[in-house]
């Protein structure tokens, strides 16, 4: 999975692409957590070319969601498609991001 | 049949698979990865405790109504309890066997707990008709 970050004064945004296994969602956890101990609370994660999210990248996104709320921060979900928009759907996680087409 | 012992061995049999069920059942090949892939994690950190001398199999069986999947790990079992039963919203972990059972027919363990069935009827409006082997 590539992982591609650009930071701005209000926000993170990550372009992810490919397909986010348990490895890469180690790897995406820590990334995150490290931009929230900086300070970031308003991410904002394209998903529009991932083709596959598994049950540990679903967790790291509510991980995420948990820590920034308290701090009047959020994560907002962009682009996702097909089965991936398909799994937030059928897990009700859509209710817990914000989802932008 | 595929058996492996690591999830980076598993990692390098993902795109096979991918294929294997592609070749079955292109439009449910991905609904059905997820569920393998969730089965496979489950088999590698919570059955065989990423002890890489254990096994984890992965046999997939198609019939003429569905396609059956059988993983297999060599640990002491899994048994299914209320907290493992279903997810909650907000919970970081668990959802792994909830995606099996949404993108399955049917799933079910062995007594000891250490292999799960999962069984994914075929819609025949899509699915390529099954070819039986024939000899030569």
């Amino acid at each position: 999975m590539e992982i591609t970050t650009n930071i701005s004064e209000k926000e993170v945004i990550i372009t992810l692409a490919g397909s986010m296994y348990v490895e890469d969602a180690a790897v995406l956890r820590e990334k995150l957590m490290g931009f929230i101990e900086s300070g970031h609370k308003q991410f904002i994660i394209n998903l529009h070319n991932v083709d596959y999210i598994d049950s540990s990248g679903l967790g790291v996104l509510v991980a995420v969601q948990k820590k920034v709320l308290p701090k009047e921060g959020h994560v907002t979900l962009t682009g996702a498609k097909g089965v991936v928009k398909e799994l937030f759907e059928l897990t009700r996680l859509n209710k817990v991001f914000r989802m932008q087409a | 049949m595929y058996s492996f012992s690591s999830l980076a061995e598993f990692a390098i049999l993902r795109d096979s698979i991918k294929r294997e069920l592609v070749q079955t059942c292109e439009e449910d090949a991905l609904r059905l990865f997820v569920a393998i892939n969730e089965g496979v994690n489950n088999a590698i950190f919570h059955g065989n405790k990423e002890d890489n001398t254990k096994k984890v199999q992965i046999i997939i069986e198609r019939s003429p109504e569905d396609v059956q999947i059988i993983i297999r790990d060599e640990g002491d079992g899994f048994i299914k309890t209320k907290k493992t039963a279903g997810m909650e919203l907000w919970d970081e972990n668990g959802r792994g066997l909830d995606l099996i059972g949404l993108y399955v027919d049917s799933c079910w363990w062995n007594t000891k707990g250490n292999e799960i069935t999962l069984v994914k009827k075929i819609n025949p409006d899509y699915c390529k008709p099954f070819k039986t082997c024939t000899s030569l």
